[in-house]
């Protein structure tokens, strides 16, 4: 299975994969594989690998490794306090490694600074709205699709679904909000196109035209030309969804700032609910709902490296993600070297595994078996029989060792759970943040934009595909700010913010919208550009930026 | 077996997926080229497996045979990268010299679509805009690389 969590089979000669086949029984995929799963071949044989643990950067048998962590982590515990050590884990993990990792935080470590890196900021929201959740079939008998956010890049292989769906009939229809022209737009049969950072307005003014209850107070006119669209158009999307029998909104993530994307995911679960829809959130990171079904969203990653960055956090234990690489506004290298402990686990050395005093090699989703809780509400479970490369291990199996060397039993995560599952609503004033909402004047600096973006240090930056398709890390540009900036196409150009610069290749493009320029994911340089701040209402990142200029190098 | 690889432009998302299916497929060497076409489109550039095919005719070493299945393929022992095939190609689906002697071209994933599956292209396609069909099922023209047709930037505005 992907870590987008669509199967595949894996042709396997004497225990080494040798060939990606497609699994047609596959729930959500049904046999389709986006570029993104044929990396896991490469995944798997990679020379790169993180293959053995490391102390001191040094490579070390497994055991020494696990014996390090289990004398600091003590020696930390009983000097500061189990609070002063914070757990951050990745989406990657199976279900079974997330309970394992709750169990050992509660019961070995005694810390409830237990959190999940998801590279997103409708993180309170991961959980569904509990309004009706769509299942894969919702999307075949659906006759209309709200599509918020570049849906088919997001997740490509519910595309054909979509479609196929949408082709069933011509009364059929595809709405798409978003202010990008994406391939997504171009299946629309209406493209509502608000500024950037603005999709909640147009789906509270959407939602306040249809006359729907516990819906904040806004003036649908005016919203409208807040997010730079025609009014008349909400009137027009309104009436249209009122006139299907069976809508699936579907919402992918990354929308402005953190409040702004929780209330999109919000919005979109209330208007599947209004006209007797279904919604389906879209989590690009893997097992996201698993994750949070089960460690819960009483502390998230960002309010660990927050604590982390303070000096609160004495040790951390993060296992999967490139904190550095993921959050580069919000911790640094320096702030890690800071801390009294660092252990970090993952499939490749990265830049959080070069500053931990322990790293720890991670076995990736298909060398182990687990269950995950992929989009659309259903489980799956894989064991492919494949072994970890070298001493690779799970994570569950990982902190079950480190509990062993600790003398310390893992306890029972049934509490933690139970804290999930009753995550409460966020105490978010709606009409105050859709108030600050309305378009820039000046350049905007997004991220997030083009999936198969390559950067190298991050997994998809290892991998040969991307790297033969996108040899360097792009810059969006759209047509407007290029010309008025005098940026060519493929010209290299430096990027200030009030923050720093940076240099990048620039793409001159007619899907960004105006004012708005656009880095990849994980690009470092870039996302380092921009200010991170912890919103202490949602939990999460504010990433704004200010002072944007684009210039041609030299 | 006498299938071909049928693009539906219409529904094509640009996704590469194909692509990454054929790269990883082929020891991760492309033989399936792809250009971009309206920022929204994939183009990509296979071998046609021509009836009467200009690269059998311009390979020196006899490294291009079409097989009687209708195969255009390739052998890697007899190709010495001489381009010939390459510049004789009006299509540009030979790529030049990806590896040192040798050149690439598709082979129609001839390991499984000679088991009655799917190419690889084909059968990873997660909008259905590629498909593995026989010939005969192919519209009333054999000759087609293309069908649909897209209509460019629907929007609400423009009230079709």
């Amino acid at each position: 299975m992907c870590s987008l969590q669509c199967g595949f089979a894996m042709e396997v000669d004497a225990g080494v994969p040798v060939r990606v086949d497609f699994d047609g029984d596959s729930p959500l995929a049904r046999g389709s594989l986006c570029a993104r799963g044929h990396y896991n071949l490469e995944l798997l044989l990679h020379p790169r690998r993180f293959l053995a643990a490391t102390v001191n950067r040094r490579r070390a048998p497994w055991g020494t490794g696990v014996t390090k962590v289990a004398e600091k982590l003590n020696e930390i515990k009983s000097t500061h306090g189990g609070d002063a050590i914070g757990v951050i884990l990745g989406t990657e993990l199976s279900n079974e490694d997330y309970e394992t990792a709750v169990g050992f935080a509660s019961g070995v470590l005694g810390t409830a600074n237990i959190g999940v890196a998801y590279d997103g900021n409708d993180y309170p929201f991961l959980m569904g709205g509990g309004t009706g959740d769509a299942v894969p079939e919702d999307i075949d008998d659906a006759d209309c699709f709200l599509l918020v956010g570049d849906v088919f890049w997001g997740h490509p292989c519910v595309s054909k679904r979509i479609i196929e769906a949408r082709h069933k009939s011509r009364s059929h229809h595809i709405i798409t909000v978003n202010p990008y022209r994406s391939n997504t737009d171009w299946f629309a049969d209406a493209h509502l196109q608000p500024a950037v950072g603005t999709e909640a307005l147009v789906l509270a003014a959407i939602l306040k035209a249809m006359n729907a209850q516990g819906v904040p107070s806004i003036d649908v006119t005016q919203a409208a030309i807040a997010a730079g669209i025609d009014p008349s158009n909400i009137d027009v999307i309104a009436k249209r969804l009122r006139e299907f029998k069976k809508v699936v909104v579907v919402t992918s993530s990354r929308f402005g700032d953190s409040a702004g994307g929780y209330l999109t995911a919000k919005y979109s679960a209330k208007i599947a609910s209004v006209v007797h829809g279904k919604y389906a959130p879209l989590f690009r990171g893997g097992n996201a709902v698993g994750a949070f079904k089960r460690v819960g969203g009483a502390k998230t990653a960002a309010e660990i490296l927050h604590a982390v960055a303070e000096k609160q956090i004495k040790a951390l234990l993060v296992l999967g993600p490139d904190v550095v690489q993921l959050y580069p506004g919000a911790v640094s290298a320096g702030d890690l070297e800071g801390l009294e402990f660092l252990a970090a686990g993952s499939a490749f050395e990265n830049d959080t595994t070069k500053h931990s005093d322990v790293g720890l090699p991670l076995a990736v989703w298909t060398e182990y078996p687990g269950t995950y809780d992929p989009s659309f509400g259903f489980s799956t479970s894989i064991d492919t029989g494949l072994l970890p490369q070298g001493d690779g291990m799970a994570a569950g199996g990982m902190l079950a060792d480190i509990a062993k060397s600790m003398g310390a039993a893992i306890g029972a995560s049934a509490a933690a759970g139970a804290a999930a599952a009753e995550h409460p609503e966020l105490a978010i004033e709606d009409e105050q943040v859709l108030a600050g909402m309305k378009g820039t004047d000046g350049l905007t600096f997004v991220e997030g934009i083009h999936p198969l973006h390559r950067w190298d240090g991050t997994l998809t930056g290892r991998m040969s595909f991307p790297a033969a398709q996108s040899p360097y890390c792009e810059l969006w540009v759209g047509e407007e700010p290029a010309a008025a900036n005098g940026i060519e196409q493929g010209a290299s150009v430096v990027v200030t913010t009030e923050r720093g610069e940076t240099q990048i290749i620039a793409t001159v493009t007619d899907r960004m919208p105006g004012g708005v320029i656009a880095v990849p994911s994980y690009a470092p340089d870039a996302r380092g550009l921009m200010v991170w701040t912890l919103n202490p209402k949602t939990k999460w990142f504010d990433v704004t930026t200010s002072g944007v200029k684009v210039t041609p190098e030299g | 077996m006498n299938c071909r690889n049928v693009l539906d432009y219409g529904r094509c998302i640009s996704c590469k997926s194909c692509l990454a299916a054929c790269f990883y497929s082929h020891n991760m060497q492309n033989q399936l080229e792809a250009s971009p076409v309206l920022t929204n489109i994939v183009l990509q550039m296979n071998c046609r497996h021509c009836e009467q095919p200009l690269c059998e005719a311009a390979c020196p070493q006899e490294a291009i045979k079409r097989r009687d299945d209708g195969l255009v393929v390739r052998s890697n022992m007899k190709c010495s990268g001489c381009t010939s095939c390459a510049q004789a190609c009006p299509f540009g689906a030979i790529d030049l010299l990806k590896t040192r002697h040798t050149l690439d071209k598709c082979d129609l994933c001839n390991w499984r679509t000679l088991e009655g599956k799917d190419s690889m292209c084909a059968g990873t396609c997660v909008s259905g805009a590629r498909t593995f069909e026989e010939i005969g099922d192919i519209a009333h023209d054999s000759g087609i690389a293309m069908r649909g047709a897209r209509t460019v930037a629907k929007t609400v505005r423009r009230k079709r």
